[in-house]
Parts: C-alpha cells; sequence; structure tokens
C-alpha cells in the first residue's frame, strides 16, 4: 500500500541566525505510528509546528496526499486533516464534553446550535474511542486520561487524517497510558497517521511502528522501530558519553530526621488518611502510585501548603541542631523548619517564569536575609548556575526563555542556598529529556550524599524504582505498603497501586526499566 | 548591522523616545507668544507641567504598586478627596469644634497605630539570624511594636492636648495615616477576605466618598482655607516655589525617587514583583502574600493622602468630589508606562514618563485652545497608540530588515 499522507521535502526553519531545522525529510503512510524524538531543543516541537501550520516562515515544502501546501495558520492545517493534540490540555472545564469536542465546529441548525445532533455526533466519537462518559458532563469533572481522550475525540470530529500526539502520556498513569496505546493502535488500523513524540522509550517500542530521531536540528535516525534497540536510539539522541545511565548508591545514615504519624487532609485536598512516614538522613524514600492516589497531596501537606491535619511531627534540623514539634503553619514557616519543596508543575507553581534566573534563584533566600536591604547574591546565583550546569545567556535570562530541564534545574537549585534538611520532590522530571534527567539524578545523589533527607513523589516508574532507598504505594490517599529495594519490580509496584483490576497486561511486561 | 543597533537601542528606550518625540511635536505646533519664544518651551510653562501632574502622578505611584501585584486600586481618587478634605477640616478647626477635634484625633491615633503595628509586622525579618538558634517568634515582635505604639500614640495625644493648634506636621501625618487606613482596609479584603481588587476597591471607593461627605455636613460641600487668616502661613509653603521649582513637583519627584529605590533595592520591592508575577510560586517560596498585599493597598492609600494634602494646598479647599476620575488617569499613566494589568511587569520610571506624555499632551492641547472634549477623545487615542506602540514586535523588524539584507547579498 503506497498511500502517503504526508510527505515533507527539506524543511528548513531558522529562528534569526540559528537553524533550528536542517533539511528534515520524511513521510508518513497510512496507518502509521511514527515515533518522534529527540531531547527538548533537539527541534521536535518547531518541527510539529511547522506541520499543523503555526509557524509559516519556513524553507521546504510540505505534500498531503500528494498535493503541495503550505498553511499559514493551524485553522488551515485542520481543514486538510492536520491536528495536534499539545502536551497541555486545552479543555473548556465549564463547557460540557461535547461542547468542547465541537468547539469551533458546532453543528447548526437555523442558525441555532443543534445540540441534540451535537450530542449524538460527540458519542459516537467517543465510541469509536471505546471511551463511555456521559457527553453532557461538565470537561472539567473529568480525569486528566478522560480528558486526554476527549482531546483525541475533538481532533476526530475534525476528521483527521493526520493526528499528533505531543508527549500524550506524560500526565498519565501506567493504566490510562495503556489505555492510549490500544487507542492508537485502534486509530491506525483505521487507516490515521499518527505521529506520537514522548520522552518514554519504552512507550514507544510499544506502540510505534516508525521512528525518526532528531538531534540539533537535523534528523540522525529514520527507519522501522523493530530495527533499533532502546541504547542505540538513546545514542542517537544524547551524543554518545552523556547516554550513561544513572546507578543509584545509598547514603542513608541511621539518623532520624523527620517523622510524621497520621497525617489527614479533606476530599478536596488528596482525601489523606493514617500517613504515618519517617525519613532518615541521606534516604530517599519514594512515594508512588496511580494519578489522584495523594502522593503529590503528601508533599503539600507536609510542605503546609495545603491545609492539614497531624498528630504528632518531628523535624530534626540538622544545620541548626534544633529539633521541632510542631507542623508548619505555612510554607513560610516550613521552609523555616528547612524543608523545601520542588513543585511538579514549575510553570504553574514552582517559578516566576517571565523574570530573571537571578530573581528566581534568589527569591527563597530573600526571607533569611537579615536586613531590608537586598545585597547582591549575584555570587552565589552564579555559582549555583555552575554547580547545576544550567545552560543560559547570562544570569538576567528570562527563565521562560530555557529549556525545560533548565527551567527545572533552576526550580531545584533556588532551594540550594537554604541549606534544607528535607527536600519534598513532585514529580522531579516531568516533561524533562534524558540528559538533563540524568543531571537531575546525579543532583540528587550528591544532595543525599550531604545527609539531606528526601521524599519524592513520581509516577514514572523506572525512575522511582531507580532513585528511592524505600518506596510506599499509595492508593485512594492511603499508604498500601512499603517495599524495600530488592523487591522492586513494575509488576509489583502496579498490583498494589490497583488492587481491584489484577490484569496488569502484557504491555507492562513489554516495558523494561529505562536507560 | 547599524540599522539592527539602531533599532534594539530605540526598542529599549521605546517609552523614553515617545516622550521626546511627543516634546518636540509639541514644541513646534505651540502658539508664540509676542516676543517670538514659543510659550511651550517656556520655563514656568514646562515647570506648570510639573505642578499639574504632581497629584495624578503620586496616585499613579501608588497605582503601579498595587497594579504590580495584580491587583487594581479604583479608590485612590475618593481617599485622596478624603484626605483634601480632613487635611482642610483639621486645619481650619478653633475651639468651637471640640467634637470634631476628638474625631479627628481618635481617627488619628488608630491609623498611626495600626500602621505602626503593620510596620513592624512586615519589616521583621523571619528568623533572627542564620546561623544562631531561632528565637521565640512571638515576643520579639511583640515588644517593640507595643512599645512603638505606645510611643507614638502617646506623642500624637499629647500633641494635640497641648496646642490648640496642632502642629501642621502632626496634621499631616494623621491625613496620611489615615488614608493609609483605608488603603490598609481594601488591602485587608482583597488578602484575608479574597475578593477580587476590582470590586474590594470599587467598594471602598464609593465607601470613602460617602465617609468624606457625611465628615464634611450636608451644609458645606467645600471647605475653603485662607492661609494667614484661617490657616497658619507654614501651610502655604505646599504651594509656593522652591528654589524656582514648585514644591508639588518636588514631592512628586521625590515620591518618584523614593519608590523607584523600594522597588529596586528592598526586599518588599523584589516580593511585589514576585507575588504579581506568579502568586502561588511566591507562596511556595515563602513570600508573606497576603502581607505584601496589604502593604501595597496601605501604600497607594498614604499616597493617595499626601496627594489629597497637596490638592488642599493647591486649590486652597477640601472637597469630598475632588477625586471623581482620578484613579483612571492614574490607571492610563500607568499602563502608558509599561505596566501589565495581570501584574509582574512594571517600573516606577515608566510611571513616571507615562504621567509625563499625560502631562504634556494636556498642556499643548490647552496652549492650543483645544476644546476640552476633544481633548479627551485624543487622551483616549494616545492611551491606545502607546499601548500599541509596546506591544509592536520590533524584533521582527529587526529579522525582517536582516532578511532583506541577505537577499540583496
Amino acid at each position: 500500500m503506497n498511500n502517503q499522507l504526508l510527505r515533507l521535502g527539506s524543511i528548513t526553519k531558522s529562528f534569526g541566525k540559528n537553524e533550528v531545522l536542517k533539511d528534515i525529510s520524511f513521510c508518513i503512510e497510512s496507518g502509521d505510528v511514527l515515533a518522534v524524538m529527540g531531547e527538548n531543543g533537539a527541534g521536535k516541537s518547531t518541527l510539529m509546528n511547522i506541520i499543523s501550520g503555526t509557524y509559516d516562515n519556513y524553507r521546504g515544502s510540505i505534500y498531503i496526499d500528494g498535493v503541495h501546501e503550505s498553511f499559514t495558520n493551524p485553522k488551515e492545517a485542520e481543514d486538510v486533516g492536520i491536528v495536534m493534540v499539545h502536551q497541555e490540555l486545552s479543555l473548556i472545564p465549564e463547557l460540557s464534553i461535547a461542547e468542547n469536542i465541537f468547539l469551533g465546529s458546532e453543528p447548526m441548525s437555523y442558525g441555532l446550535v443543534d445540540f441534540k445532533e451535537m450530542n449524538a455526533r460527540a458519542e459516537e466519537i467517543l465510541c469509536r474511542l471505546a471511551c463511555h462518559i456521559d457527553v453532557n458532563e461538565r470537561a472539567g469533572s473529568l480525569q486528566i486520561g478522560q480528558q486526554q481522550i476527549v482531546e483525541i475525540a475533538r481532533a476526530l470530529a475534525r476528521e483527521a487524517k493526520i493526528l499528533i500526539l505531543d508527549e500524550p502520556t506524560a500526565a498519565l498513569t501506567a493504566l490510562e497510558s495503556d489505555e492510549l496505546y490500544k487507542l492508537t493502535a485502534d486509530l491506525s488500523s483505521q487507516g490515521v497517521g499518527i505521529m506520537f513524540i514522548s520522552h518514554r522509550l519504552d512507550e514507544l517500542f510499544s506502540v510505534a511502528n516508525k521512528v525518526i530521531v532528531l538531534r540539533d536540528g537535523h534528523l540522525v535516525v529514520q527507519g522501522l522501530i523493530k530495527d533499533y534497540q532502546e541504547p542505540e536510539l538513546i545514542e542517537y539522541m544524547v551524543g554518545e558519553e552523556k547516554s550513561k545511565s544513572y546507578q543509584r548508591k545509598s547514603h542513608v545514615i541511621d539518623k532520624r530526621v523527620f517523622c510524621v504519624k497520621n497525617l489527614e487532609t479533606t476530599k478536596e485536598y488528596g482525601k489523606l488518611k493514617d500517613i504515618s512516614l519517617d525519613v532518615h538522613e541521606g534516604e530517599i524514600l519514594g512515594l508512588t502510585g496511580l494519578l489522584g492516589s495523594g502522593t503529590g497531596e503528601v508533599l503539600k501537606a507536609i510542605f503546609s501548603a495545603v491545609p492539614s491535619h497531624v498528630e504528632e511531627w518531628s523535624l530534626q534540623s540538622g544545620q541548626y541542631d534544633l529539633l521541632y514539634k510542631d507542623k508548619p503553619r505555612c510554607p513560610q514557616d516550613a521552609i523555616s523548619q528547612g524543608i523545601a519543596l520542588l513543585s511538579d508543575d514549575r510553570k504553574g507553581d514552582g517559578l516566576v517564569i517571565q523574570q530573571s534566573l537571578g530573581f528566581n534563584l534568589e527569591l527563597p533566600t530573600l526571607s533569611e536575609l537579615r536586613s531590608v536591604w537586598l545585597d547582591n547574591s549575584t555570587a552565589q546565583s552564579q555559582s549555583l548556575l555552575k554547580k547545576f550546569s544550567i545552560k543560559c545567556e547570562n544570569i538576567d535570562q528570562a527563565v521562560d526563555k530555557l529549556s525545560g530541564g533548565n527551567q527545572q534545574k533552576v526550580a531545584l537549585a533556588k532551594w540550594i542556598p537554604l541549606k534544607p534538611t528535607l527536600l519534598l520532590l513532585n514529580e522531579p522530571t516531568r516533561g524533562v529529556d534524558i540528559g538533563a534527567k540524568t543531571e537531575i539524578y546525579n543532583i540528587l545523589a550528591e544532595l543525599s550524599k550531604t545527609g539531606v533527607g528526601m521524599i519524592i513523589a513520581s509516577t514514572d516508574l523506572p525512575e522511582i524504582m531507580s532513585l528511592s532507598d524505600r518506596l510506599l504505594i499509595f492508593k485512594d490517599g492511603l499508604i498500601q505498603a512499603e517495599l524495600q529495594p530488592e523487591d522492586y519490580t513494575q509488576q509489583a509496584i502496579l498490583t498494589l497501586a490497583q488492587v481491584e483490576s489484577p490484569s496488569v497486561d502484557t504491555n507492562n511486561n513489554k516495558q523494561g526499566v529505562r536507560h | 548591522m547599524q540599522v539592527k543597533n539602531l533599532i534594539s537601542t530605540l526598542w529599549r528606550s521605546k517609552l523614553i523616545l515617545s516622550l521626546v518625540v511627543l516634546f518636540f511635536a509639541a514644541s513646534l505646533i505651540s502658539p508664540v507668544d509676542s516676543d517670538g519664544s514659543r510659550i511651550f518651551l517656556e520655563s514656568g510653562n514646562l515647570l506648570n507641567i510639573l505642578r499639574q501632574v504632581s497629584i495624578t502622578g503620586i496616585l499613579a505611584v501608588g497605582m503601579t504598586l498595587v497594579i504590580l501585584t495584580g491587583g487594581i486600586d479604583l479608590a485612590v481618587g475618593s481617599v485622596m478627596a478624603f484626605g483634601a478634605t480632613l487635611c482642610a477640616m483639621l486645619l481650619t478647626l478653633d475651639e468651637s469644634h471640640n467634637g470634631l477635634w476628638v474625631s479627628g484625633l481618635g481617627l488619628g491615633t488608630v491609623a498611626a497605630l495600626l500602621i505602626s503595628a503593620m510596620i513592624m509586622a512586615a519589616l521583621y525579618p523571619k528568623r533572627t539570624s542564620i546561623d544562631s538558634k531561632r528565637p521565640s517568634l512571638g515576643l520579639t515582635i511583640t515588644i517593640p511594636s507595643i512599645l512603638i505604639i505606645v510611643c507614638v500614640s502617646a506623642a500624637v495625644y499629647y500633641f494635640f492636648q497641648q496646642q490648640n493648634n496642632a502642629p501642621i506636621v502632626i496634621i499631616l501625618l494623621s491625613v496620611i495615616s489615615s488614608c493609609a487606613l483605608l488603603g490598609g482596609v481594601s488591602g485587608l479584603l482583597v488578602s484575608k477576605g479574597k475578593l477580587q481588587a476590582f470590586i474590594a476597591t470599587l467598594a471602598m471607593m464609593v465607601a470613602t466618598l460617602g465617609l468624606a461627605r457625611l465628615m464634611a455636613g450636608q451644609d458645606q460641600s467645600v471647605f475653603p482655607i485662607y492661609s494667614g487668616i484661617n490657616v497658619s502661613e507654614s501651610f502655604d509653603v505646599l504651594r509656593q516655589p522652591v528654589w524656582g521649582i514648585p514644591v508639588p513637583g518636588l514631592i512628586f519627584l521625590s515620591v518618584v525617587v523614593i519608590f523607584s529605590i523600594f522597588l529596586n533595592r528592598l526586599r518588599l520591592g523584589r516580593y511585589i514583583y514576585a507575588v504579581g508575577g506568579n502568586e502561588r510560586a511566591a507562596f511556595l517560596s515563602g513570600i508573606p502574600v497576603d502581607r505584601v498585599k496589604i502593604w501595597v493597598y496601605a501604600l497607594s492609600g498614604a499616597l493617595s493622602g499626601l496627594a489629597g494634602i497637596l490638592y488642599c494646598a493647591q486649590y486652597q479647599q477640601g472637597k469630598p468630589d475632588a477625586g471623581a476620575g482620578m484613579e483612571l488617569d492614574a490607571i492610563a499613566a500607568v499602563v502608558i508606562g509599561g505596566a501589565n494589568l495581570m501584574g509582574g511587569k512594571g517600573s516606577i520610571t515608566g510611571t513616571l514618563i507615562g504621567v509625563l506624555i499625560f502631562g504634556v499632551l494636556s498642556n499643548i492641547l490647552q496652549l492650543n485652545n483645544v476644546d476640552s472634549n476633544t481633548q479627551l477623545v485624543l487622551k483616549g487615542l494616545i492611551i491606545v497608540v502607546a499601548v500599541l506602540v509596546q506591544q509592536f514586535d520590533w524584533q521582527k523588524l529587526i529579522t525582517i530588515f536582516d532578511t532583506m539584507k541577505k537577499s540583496k547579498d
């Protein structure tokens, strides 16, 4: 079958002086699932933005069904069947699911929106996606995984021939991801061409049949994915020496720094109940579970960013040799006890994104200054930049101009001058490329060597398994089990995390540990 | 290359550039007086512009702080008028008004009390020192604040008791602190009450107008003051020139200088940018978000009070309705100055330029005898143009230049 849906002919794109894409050519046939790989900054999103019509200032040509097209805006691309599902979900929470699916292309009759027709067609599309939810429900009430499906339904409602999925599983749990893989397979068997962008190699191997790898704007690999091995592809993505993986070494010292008993929160804040945990000096305690199991909320509750109740609290602050017996009342208080939180949403609540690097790096330290005046702490910030190898032009560069990995390093680095006793990390490498991931892991190892206790919440199983010295499995706001490193297997963790569904299916068995 | 450099330099200083352009345009179209010189460029006229903008300018500085945190203060006009009325009343009181004396005294004292408490709370560093053990926070804050509050109230009480005509400084301070108190209430409603700034300050604007009218009484919508007759001469200094420069202008310029230093070099200034840029991130970085908000609204109120005093000196009267529409002038100046109404972006220098652009424009229109309604239309136009110019993507222009050049080569 030689049914070329999309063919790119030597696409080149430059921003100002630097070329971000050089001479990219490939094609997608009907039913292909193309894995698009590359580190952040390799040019993936630029390429996708060109295909989906966001950028119109490029050289080279795009052929859809053999017809030369040049889009000036995303609407034109949608009209010929190219739809992109962005990483940040963009449903309007106050509208119903059906209204979201047909937003901008509502079926009309006599100049009014035909809700009957709309709901019927929405149901039909969701049916095709094997998803049975009430189309009259508010989109805001859906789980993130379901929202993703609605986004895809929206693409199908526009009769997408080529679907671009930008890190669709970044916010999904293992189970939800499985659903999405099945969906992808279904769609491709219906003849839709799919471009699947992801940092998770294991999933790309299970969903895709073709692969392209971008590095520094060049197309370095193009072909059938079954011809390649994971390590090979990693090497192509990051270059040679960086591809060495992270090896955990335990630095646990048998001295308890933190202990909390019977932590509880209300339903709004994760419905936590009976959470008792302790952390030792230099220990990395992992928390994992399905999305919504409450791991992130535990961190927020400990940091006192959300209201909670505890029965007992003790924090041994190593730096001042003080013992805190009272739960802090607010983040400010928590910080002064020596607790720091790396938020899971660096753009939403981790960084002041439009401000400079220096501004962000100094922010938590400001309240520790003795004087009302600012002293120039650029020297300190400079040394942080070096220590965390944050790539930037200079200290005054705005943070939103940095890549995701570098932003995350800034969000982590800003806490270091405070010398935290207890570091809470919520999804520390979400949306971060492999190179930066390894660097962050090494930084964490370095910190644990200096005796910092850490609690990491992550739904990325390979990550949490390779990082933590001890692992707590969460389900519905309760601790299900505690695992020691020798008992870590994905199978065991998933079974504990979702007791009622034992069918952790074949897909998961295929997933090897990354790196 | 040179064209590109030129454009990017212009881009960086486009605000000041638009002021310069306006200035030159104004001098070109300025009417000429009998001896052939341009009226607009005469020093008397330029100083007059400074005097005219000083009241709105001071309001705009306070507004800048509030807008930087992502809020808005609609009450500045009303609070200014309240301050002007209170100031006129306190200045013209004599022995026959004992009841009012007491109420003024009470209001001033309470305000001073609260303000000093807030100052203490906000200035106090959270942990005494990084390398010493943490002392109990409660006592170290409470003792000095109680001491200061007692001293301040004692001083205020003493002056009011002793002197029949309270010293002007005390009157001015109690006007400013009462207005700061009103601002502080807005801040409290916004931060602790979780009201939207627009709504909280709208309520405050209406209520303050009512308060000022109640205070003035029904028969007196205007409180006239006559220096040398019912007011001591010293108050008159506020409308005289010093070294040739009108005092309101001097006060405005020093407010600008003080508050740009405040924003750039003070911890609280940094907090203001952080709260406006990303409130949640600021909260999670340990910044006392609520306190920062109360502070900016209180400062905006205090500056409105200062503007009210200048109004009172300038127009020789206190008038409850004086502030109508002034909040909008202040907001316009801040927006022209490049601030983002969503918060986190803007500067006092920008606001200064915004205020001056407005002032120069009204002045030249007045000099040319343009009809006042036409002036309003043109003002509206200038707001839109100023913001459009700032949004315009000059970087894109540079890229276009580059590609044009490349294709030529």
